[in-house]
């Protein structure tokens, strides 16, 4: 089978997986206790006659069938309606798009961050193994590994807040002048030209986007970062030991040549189902790291959503996540044949 | 932004006031034409644009700065919630409003006003306004924006102006998806027409003595006439969601510059806004949801005035100087974290938090059980930290018969659990009588808000029942599950709250007429509490009295004091049948630093005042 016919046969196999997730969502907010047009009026009116208008407003009173019909038919041809609860004026797709951009950012330096640091320092333990650089890099990766999101985030920010008389320096001001919360203006995207028309004025907005997300990318990435050194360090140690690593030393291969083209390859694949699946908070953020830095991002709108029950917001936010979620697993066993040829695509 | 408590991202909208009656109408005509005649002085001349410009390279100097919770829409008829009303109170106008949250009602848009004799038809006087895209304001606009708030598919409060305020209208059936048949507002049959160049008057199908208090509420506010094509006659000028998020037009002192959804919300002043001029620049709102952000946000002073989490306030801070005319607590608070001293001011919103039962299922022995148990005075010291006072009455003090000395005075000889004290032994007493012991214990479920500051609260009562033979279950909720199960009937014992829509205490009173507390119907109840007279003695009596409410809401003397003994009798029937347990009314507190002369709003909060005559000085 080559690769691309596999690629169908999975994209197929796909639907039934992204068709049930929608499903389940649906049944899950239309059955569920959440009442919308509580969530619209408020705890003093949601209750009354004018609960009662809106719920029929919404569709909530007609039957089942056409509520999941409607629902299926604006899913696939992305034209959801306006957001119930968070937004009445958006549409749901619209509003996505709308708080996509800074979750990406963020998820970005997060995964950033993670890989390039997480990894590189996993290599460095698995080739010195019982060192003291070992020892320290393992230790640090499992305390920071143990560190809770919530906890991290709420103590790093007290810590910027007071910066000056903890650390000496004022992050607020250190390099150019940003917030310790509130999301980053990436505003700069819209307009890339500018980084060559007037690169003095957008690379500080760029450096500011960065220094403004840096503490939330931080405390985001530790817990995956922590993940990859300890992963990375195994592999590494796997490898190192295996009898072709030996065979190549005993021809007379250069260590370096023995690291970078035989143990790094291949400790790479356990690590590729980590990263992977890492991509993933580039879209649906965190919940947690997003409200304390006062990001509000995808990781906020879909907790507010569900709670609500903000059907349209719900339904578009999950299949989205649902589709990138199947894409990156399809994604993913592609990457395994790229790194590693033994894996084949043929069924034996 | 006063963030009350932690009770959910929704709070209460509070467009209220205190007594709303004919004498303060009086002081809104008398002064509406006087406040005309400086508005023209003050727009026509040329210093604001000469100001404008001079402040132009400095963007951020003259822009107050504030934090609010998640904006939801500009729509005003589409708009239900707190946060959204600081932002469209400051771009719309209403015909009346409560001027600086101050509890009356002032004349705003509307120069003059008349009533008939019957007391059913106002006339409205339209100052000379325009609106931030050049037109006139006009009755059509009035009219326009009216049918809008009753018949839009947009509409979240129709029941204000049909409903509550019951201006004239036709109905027709319809019949729904689940063919069922209703009736529903027929489009064009508002009883609002224009009676001269700059007149409109409003019919009412019968005398309503808060016609102005309800009217001075945002979703009444006046938009450019066919502005949006949502109601039945009008095409629209832009397309719906255009409006409700990026081009909401208004005749308001601001123009809005930009809504970035989920981060901030920035206006600009406008400069030829009817009312006189606009002392700043223009107005930004960060958002943020999280309390250690919003404290962290504010303590780096990127806000001027600001509410301050239950989590973070300490009220050994509070330094109290001075009580105002209009009530509110004034004085200081610090020094906080930034060793800065904040100016502060305090006062009594017209809300009331309580716990409800479900009168059904919970027997009346155990229900005296928690009056008994309830000590207000302490739970609001420990667990609000003091932002509030206790409440014994639905209705708040500010609005009860005869204003807050009638209210203490009828607690002090009337309420019998006990004020300020925890009666165990009397619950004891009464458990016992019902036959409950240590061996046959009586169990029910507690339900409330996401909420640790009420779950403290719970936790404290649930201790104390244990000893009257009351085993409590705590269970959390989301509102909009809680509401759901109430509607069912599925709560057993709950807690909400009510914010007043109108400055009258038949706005409170309604949730305890009894008929309207009946689950699981084909009526949609207002509480949950399955008031009847087979679990309560005073169900009849409650009954009475809100049959009396309504055969006197018209804006007479005599009607008045109708309503009043009608509304005290409401009160005592909950107390006698234990439907309610009051439990307190929040303290709406707000915080500044010095460079802003930030006006604090009076007693139905900030959400619906003006930031017009705000200035700020040079910030630190």
């Amino acid at each position: 089978m080559s690769r691309w016919q596999y690629l169908l046969k999975r994209i197929l196999l796909a639907l039934p997986v992204v068709l049930f997730g929608v499903t389940v969502t649906f049944l899950i907010v239309r059955l569920g206790p959440i009442d919308p047009a509580a969530a619209i009026l408020g705890p003093e009116n949601g209750s009354g006659a004018e609960a009662e208008r809106i719920r029929r407003q919404l569709g909530l009173y007609d039957p089942l069938w056409q509520q999941y019909f409607d629902y299926l038919v604006n899913l696939v041809t992305l034209n959801m309606p306006n957001s119930w609860v968070i937004s009445p004026g958006t549409p749901a797709f619209e509003l996505i798009l709308i708080y996509l951009p800074r979750t990406m950012w963020l998820g970005f330096w997060s995964v950033l961050i993670a890989l390039f640091v997480g990894i590189p320092l996993g290599f460095y333990a698995g080739l010195n193994p019982n060192t003291s650089g070992d020892y320290i890099a393992s230790f640090g990766g499992i305390v920071w590994r143990a560190m809770p999101n919530f906890w991290l985030a709420v103590i790093l920010v007290s810590l910027l807040a007071q910066s000056k008389d903890l650390l000496g320096f004022e992050w607020s001001k250190l390099l150019v002048e940003t917030n310790i919360v509130t999301p980053p203006s990436i505003a700069f995207f819209n307009n890339p030209v500018e980084f060559i028309t007037n690169p003095g004025e957008t690379f500080t907005e760029l450096l500011k986007a960065i220094k403004q997300v840096a503490p939330a990318a931080l405390v985001l990435g530790s817990s995956s970062m922590g993940n990859e050194m300890r992963i990375g360090r195994t592999a590494v140690l796997e490898t190192i030991n295996s009898n072709y690593v030996e065979t190549a030393r005993a021809k007379g291969l250069s260590e370096r040549s023995i690291v970078w083209k035989h143990v790094f390859r291949n400790a790479l694949i356990p690590l590729i189902p980590i990263i992977t699946s890492e991509a993933f908070i580039l879209i649906s953020g965190s919940v947690l790291v997003e409200l304390v830095f006062a990001i509000n991002g995808m990781g906020y709108l879909f907790l507010q959503a569900s709670v609500q029950g903000d059907l349209p917001l719900v339904g578009a936010l999950m299949y989205i996540s649902i589709v990138l979620l199947v894409s990156v697993n399809i994604l993913q066993d592609v990457l395994y044949t790229v790194v590693d040829p033994r894996v084949g695509l043929e069924q034996n | 932004m006063p963030d009350t408590n932690k009770l959910s991202r929704r709070r209460f909208l509070k467009a209220t006031g205190g007594a709303a009656t004919a004498a303060a109408l009086a002081g809104c005509t008398g002064g509406g034409d006087g406040e005309e005649t400086t508005t023209d002085e003050g727009t026509s001349g040329g210093s604001t644009d000469t100001e404008t410009e001079q402040s132009g390279g400095d963007s951020d100097e003259n822009i107050l700065q504030y934090t609010n919770s998640t904006v939801t829409t500009l729509d005003p008829v589409a708009m239900t919630d707190e946060a959204s009303s600081y932002v469209v109170t400051n771009i719309h106008q209403t015909l009346v409003h409560y001027p600086q949250g101050e509890a009356r009602t002032e004349s705003l848009l509307a120069s003059d006003y008349s009533v008939s004799e019957d007391g059913t038809e106002y006339t409205f006087t339209l100052k000379d306004a325009t609106f931030h895209d050049g037109s006139e304001v006009t009755p059509e606009d009035v009219i326009y924006s009216w049918e809008r708030l009753a018949g839009s598919e947009h509409t979240r409060r129709s029941s204000f102006i049909l409903g509550t305020l019951a201006v004239e209208h036709e109905t027709k059936t319809k019949t729904g998806e689940d063919g069922e048949e209703i009736e529903v507002y027929k489009p064009g049959t508002l009883g609002v027409e224009k009676v001269g160049e700059k007149k409109v008057k409003v019919k009412l199908s019968s005398p309503f003595s808060s016609t102005l208090g309800m009217i001075a509420y945002g979703v009444f506010s006046v938009h450019p006439e066919n502005i949006v094509g949502d109601v039945e006659g009008y095409d629209g000028k832009m397309d719906y969601n255009e409006f409700a998020t990026k081009n909401s037009v208004g005749c308001g002192p601001y123009k809005l510059e930009k809504w970035e959804q989920g981060t901030s919300v920035d206006l600009v002043k406008y400069d030829d806004y009817y009312g006189g001029e606009v002392k700043n620049d223009g107005i930004h709102w960060q958002i943020i949801e999280d309390d250690d952000a919003k404290w962290t946000y504010v303590m780096e002073k990127n806000a001027d005035a600001f509410g301050i989490p239950t989590a973070k306030y300490d009220p050994k801070l509070v330094n109290v100087e001075e009580t105002d005319d209009v009530g509110r607590d004034r004085g200081t608070y610090g020094p906080v974290r930034n060793d800065s001293t904040l100016n502060y001011s305090a006062v009594s919103e017209l809300v009331t938090y309580y716990i409800g039962f479900n009168m059904s299922s919970v027997p009346k022995p155990v229900r005296k059980a928690f009056a008994y148990a309830m000590n207000r005075e302490v739970l609001v010291k420990e667990v609000f930290k003091n932002r509030g006072s206790s409440a014994f009455h639905l209705t708040p003090p500010a609005i009860y018969p005869g204003g807050p000395s009638a209210y203490e005075e009828h607690v002090q000889s009337n309420y019998p659990y006990g004020i300020n004290e925890s009666r165990l032994d009397k619950a004891r007493e009464v458990m016992e009588e019902a036959g409950y012991s240590k061996d046959n214990k009586y169990t029910l479920q507690w339900t409330q808000y996401e909420s640790s500051t009420w779950e403290s609260m719970a936790k404290i009562l649930r201790d104390q029942l244990t000893s009257a033979h009351i085993d409590m279950k705590i269970e959390k909720a989301p509102f909009s599950t809680l509401t759901q199960r109430g509607r069912q009937g599925n709560l057993e014992v709950y807690t909400l709250g009510w914010g007043a829509d109108y400055p009258e205490a038949s706005n409170f009173l309604k949730l305890l007429n009894p008929s309207d507390t009946i689950t699981g119907g084909e009526t949609a109840p207002v509480s949950y509490l399955n008031w009847s007279e087979e679990n309560g003695d005073a169900a009849q009596k409650a009954t009475d009295a809100w049959q009396t409410v309504l055969n006197n809401k018209a804006p007479t003397e005599e009607a008045a004091k109708a309503r009043d003994e009608a509304y005290v009798a409401l009160e005592e029937a909950n107390w006698e049948d234990i439907g309610f347990i009051n439990l307190y009314h929040p303290k709406g507190e707000m915080f500044w630093y010095d460079w802003i002369d930030y006006k604090p709003p009076g007693a139905m909060g900030g959400a619906s005042a003006m930031d017009k005559d705000i200035t700020l000085s040079e910030r630190e």
